[in-house]
């Protein structure tokens, strides 16, 4: 039984910047007599949404396409011009990297202050109060006043005070902008964690792997409508299509990406043989190429080929495309594929990023980008 | 409930952290500023212009004491929106709460600042009566009613208009000369009492006076009873106010 959190209807947020902004009592004096002309914004236009609770979101966008004008309304901080919004939980947001802090307080004043803004009873607090620091890794800085704290170091106790609130909803806008590659990795699974747990996160990043890996449903805005709201997978095939600029008024979507052991459903090791599989949607061109690649859970290209210079001719009514690899050197860790597809005056009609993920397992102890399959010959 | 109280009081806490800087010392300033403009004012107003006027220290004392409750706290309520701007685009949290919170610390500093008052009045070995007590308390009460209504109103309409404390500070400099805190209303013309009556401090101002150190102070209810509902409609049309900027201004913070 799926459980509605949020219900939020036809809302939308009309922004006006005027073209000389009134701050002052004396400028709005002044200013009596003349027209006050501005510039109106559609920050989100007549959305509709329902999240279930369990669910973790994964919002995409290009800037100004409406995602953190949506957090700020569902945090409470903005209030739609017009359309309602229900919600049936605490949130805990973490908007615009930060929970708000005063710079002139330190680390344990701020944490105590922010607790208690969201939510977290006094004796709640001092018993997590360690575990907030520790997940910041901040022991040392404990008693320092968070202004001459780095940008990293802020963001770190930011995310730490906003995961470590009890809340049913979390909204976290851009964590993944900050901190190094093994802080991303300890907030985003500790997020996935919660959604395990049955909380509900809204994530709003422009890391798509990490959307690709963890969430459970993607929504994509632009110009402040939602223009897809499905699967990850799909959704980021669609985005990937809308934000590079495609010449083919073609509408093609790679669908049913399935990347698995060649010949069985056993779990993926070093030396295996995979096959990729996929199906084409839409208006497919007479003539079409594939690109494959192979990336690594960073976004690196670790492989890539093409049907163009393998001078492979394919046919564009399949069901089914399969690319198979044969003995993958890959090493034991988590892996992507991107298919995109060209017509015949090489234009890219459609890509699909971070397919899969697939992972490769357990981990050997060899050293290297790569892991080949060997034999000592010396005994 | 609970939780709105642990909050109003972290945030009051905060307050003196920031303010204080966590110091005692910083704390001792506080109380130390209506002193010395006491120790100035009374110099230069029973010494050097030699105003004949009994008790004038203690009237002046009291008043100071009153004025800065007054001033500091209207000041602080202003400000107190802008001084969180930080948390409140950040987590969404009832507007009113900061601003309570915000008032709560000037009225500890006044408390505090009553017993230097009583300390002065064993020294002048003046002793009120319990009635001089009961209205003390109201009149102090209703200063309080002032700043909470102010600064629920004024706010968010600093975060609109940031000229609004430049303003807030001229008005302060030219209520503190138009109410009887350095002269008794006496020595002003009677045409120009209107001019005085304006601010609100001064009807609070002239009682409390009047109530302590005029001995037959005969106490009358009607212009009482007017001055309360006015500061009753004026603490009302304040939420009307507080109501339709708190929900929109965020955006402008």
């Amino acid at each position: 039984m799926t459980q509605k959190i949020i219900t939020v209807q036809n809302i939308s947020k009309k922004f006006k910047i005027p073209h000389t902004k009134i701050t002052s009592l004396r400028d709005e004096i002044f200013s009596l007599f003349s027209t006050k002309t501005y510039e109106e914004f559609h920050a989100l236009d007549d959305i509709s949404l329902e999240i279930n609770k369990g669910e973790f979101i994964g919002i995409v966008g290009k800037n100004g396409s409406g995602k953190s004008t949506l957090l700020k309304i569902l945090a409470g901080i903005y209030s739609p011009d017009s359309g309602k919004i229900s919600i049936n939980g605490s949130i805990s947001p973490f908007l615009e990297l930060g929970v708000g802090f005063n710079g002139d307080l330190t680390a344990r004043e701020n944490i105590f202050l922010n607790g208690t803004i969201l939510g977290i009873e006094e004796t709640e607090l001092k018993n997590k109060f360690d575990d907030i620091i520790s997940f910041a890794e901040l022991e040392k800085f404990v008693d320092t006043k968070v202004k001459t704290f780095s940008s990293g170091m802020y963001a770190r106790l930011a995310f730490s005070v906003a995961i470590h609130a009890d809340a049913d909803i979390y909204l976290m806008d851009e964590v993944l902008a900050v901190g190094d590659i093994s802080f991303q990795k300890r907030c985003i699974e500790t997020l996935h964690s919660y959604k395990n747990k049955g909380k509900t996160i809204i994530l709003v990043s422009h890391d798509l792997s990490q959307i690709k890996q963890h969430a459970s449903r993607a929504i994509l805005f632009e110009n402040g409508k939602i223009v897809a709201d499905d699967s990850p997978e799909r959704v980021l095939s669609t985005y990937v299509q809308h934000s590079q600029i495609f010449e083919s008024e073609h509408q093609l979507l790679i669908t049913n990406v399935a990347i698995h052991k060649k010949d069985s459903s056993d779990e993926l090791s070093t030396g295996d043989d995979i096959s990729i599989s996929w199906s084409l949607e839409g208006a497919i061109p007479h003539e079409i190429d594939f690109i494959i690649a192979i990336q690594d859970d960073n976004g690196a290209v670790l492989f890539a080929t093409n049907t163009i210079h393998d001078t492979v001719t394919a046919d564009p009514s399949l069901t089914t495309y399969t690319f198979d690899l044969k003995k993958v050197p890959l090493r034991g860790g988590i892996y992507f594929a991107e298919i995109s597809v060209i017509d015949k005056q090489f234009r890219k009609v459609a890509s699909i990023p971070y397919a899969g993920p697939f992972s490769i397992s357990p981990p050997r102890k060899t050293r290297g980008s790569v892991d080949i399959l060997y034999n000592w010959n010396v005994t | 409930m609970t939780q709105t109280g642990a909050l109003i009081k972290q945030l009051v806490k905060t307050d003196f952290k920031l303010r204080y800087n966590s110091s005692v010392l910083g704390y001792a300033w506080s109380l130390l500023k209506p002193l010395l403009i006491f120790t100035i004012l009374n110099f230069v107003f029973s010494k050097i212009f030699g105003v004949e006027n009994p008790n004038y220290s203690l009237r002046l004392l009291t008043s100071i004491i009153l004025w800065t409750f007054f001033s500091e706290g209207t000041t602080t309520g202003l400000h107190s929106i802008m001084n969180k701007a930080g948390i409140l685009t950040k987590i969404k949290l009832p507007l009113w709460i900061v601003v309570f919170s915000s008032t709560i610390h000037i009225v500890i500093t006044f408390v505090l600042n009553l017993i230097i008052l009583g300390l002065f009045f064993v020294l002048y070995s003046f002793v009120p009566t319990l009635e001089d007590f009961l209205f003390f308390t109201i009149y102090s009460f209703c200063i309080y009613i002032i700043i909470l209504g102010f600064s629920l109103a004024a706010a968010p309409l600093y975060v609109k208009y940031r000229d609004l404390h430049q303003i807030w500070e001229v008005l302060l400099l030219g209520g503190f000369y138009a109410a009887p805190i350095i002269y008794p209303m006496q020595l002003i013309p009677t045409e120009f009492h209107w001019l005085l009556q304006i601010n609100p401090m001064t009807f609070i101002l002239q009682h409390v006076q009047a109530v302590l150190f005029v001995d037959d102070f005969k106490f009358s209810i009607v212009p009482n009873f007017i001055y309360f509902g006015v500061l009753l409609l004026g603490f009302l049309t304040c939420i009307v106010i507080y109501r339709k900027y708190s929900q929109t201004i965020l955006e402008e913070l």
